[in-house]
């Protein structure tokens, strides 16, 4: 994707030091003729920020993350158990159908089983995706132990060079060393997810789809020579290609407000599924009283099959 | 296998929809996924809208009027 003259800009973010931590960052913004279009702390939305963490991580950081994956395969193994029970209950219906003259937990049901199979779909991606992202820290430490570390070690006790390359050269090696790529953003040397003695340039593909996939390139700060390639193990594609199929923010935002909507249905489900099972009879019957809760359920039972028998 | 057939269907259409979007540039790509969520989300406003005609007191009464209509007197 080429970005348009006009709309395109450079964000410059700079440290007082090279190994300082990235939260004391200026940022420098140039439109494409060069203006500049901001120029102090970055630009960031507290509320959204707050909303990411608490999503991604329910603030606690990796456990938080870890946790939520594990959430994210039970909700996985709903929707299957959701799946294997929709047959017995909908073989006489219509799909869609919800009957609306049962008992109030014969409409529940309906609404439950419509609602949850329509949505399944996008449900179990959302689900996989989730899993997949809240499992990305572990994903991108197996890598960089397996992958990085080995090419980096030589360099790990160097001080941080002050590079004597032009960016500019780095930033065609790179893109000369990873065919049909655009660079993304560069990092100076650094030891902190870097190299002290190199440019890491991060270019990505050009098209829709290879733009969500990052390459970092190590460029020599001094002469500007490439010295390697990281290419991306399956695993952390698949956790690229993840993201966007998690958040909904690839496709314009009529996409972004089905998502939405989606999101309500998908919540929909689950308050019926516990209303489900909170009203089950023999949940809400006393010890004493099983008989009768079972009398209630044949009862519920037997009034399903007779509206099903009256529309067949 | 029919019971199938309505899920499958909108399943279908739901994933090619997504993959369409994230491989697709420029408006091809957002129509495909609006394509691709807004098939479930207008059957589900289809689904969920109010239906008259399955209420009890609404039968009755179109019962009466084709009672009354056949009605020689």
């Amino acid at each position: 994707m080429v970005p348009h003259p006009e709309t395109a800009s450079v964000e410059i973010s700079t440290a007082p030091g090279a190994d300082d931590p990235y939260d004391g960052l200026h940022q420098t913004r140039f439109a494409a003729d060069g203006a500049v279009l901001t120029d102090g702390p970055p630009p960031g939305d507290a509320v959204m920020t707050f909303l990411l963490r608490l999503h991604a991580s329910l603030l606690t950081g990796l456990p938080g993350e870890i946790f939520l994956a594990l959430i994210g395969l039970v909700f996985l193994a709903a929707l299957v158990s959701g799946v294997v029970l929709y047959a017995p209950f909908a073989r006489r219906m219509a799909f869609g159908e919800i009957r609306r003259s049962g008992s109030r937990r014969l409409r529940w049901l309906d609404l439950h089983n419509v609602v949850g199979m329509v949505t399944l779909a996008w449900a179990g991606v959302v689900g996989a995706t989730g899993v997949m992202n809240g499992m990305a820290t572990p994903l991108f430490g197996i890598w960089q132990i397996r992958d990085v570390a080995p090419v980096l070690a030589p360099y790990v006790h160097d001080a941080p060079v002050i590079p004597t390359a032009p960016l500019s050269a780095a930033i065609a090696a790179a893109t000369r060393a990873v065919p049909f790529s655009e660079v993304s953003f560069v990092t100076f040397p650094t030891h902190l997810y870097g190299s002290p003695d190199h440019y890491v340039v991060w270019v990505k593909g050009r098209s829709k789809l290879r733009a969500q996939m990052m390459t970092p390139v190590l460029v020599d700060a001094r002469d500007g020579h490439v010295a390697f390639v990281a290419h991306m193990p399956w695993y952390l594609r698949a956790l690229e290609l993840s993201r966007p199929l998690h958040f909904g923010n690839y496709g314009g935002l009529t996409l972004k407000i089905l998502w939405a909507a989606l999101d309500l249905f998908t919540i929909a489900v689950l308050a019926s599924g516990l209303y489900l099972l909170l009203s089950h009879p023999r949940r809400r019957a006393a010890p004493g009283a099983m008989e009768a809760a079972e009398a209630a359920e044949a009862a519920e039972a037997v009034e399903a099959l007779r509206l099903v028998e009256g529309r067949a | 296998m029919k019971v199938w057939a309505g899920p499958l269907a909108i399943s279908a259409i739901t994933l090619a929809g997504l993959v369409a979007a994230l491989l697709l540039d420029g408006p091809l790509g957002d129509g495909a996924g609006a394509v691709g969520l807004g098939v479930p989300t207008l059957a589900l406003a289809w689904f969920l809208r109010p239906a008259r005609h399955n209420r009890p007191d609404a039968r009755l009464r179109s019962c009466s009027r084709s009672a009354a209509g056949s009605d020689p007197s």
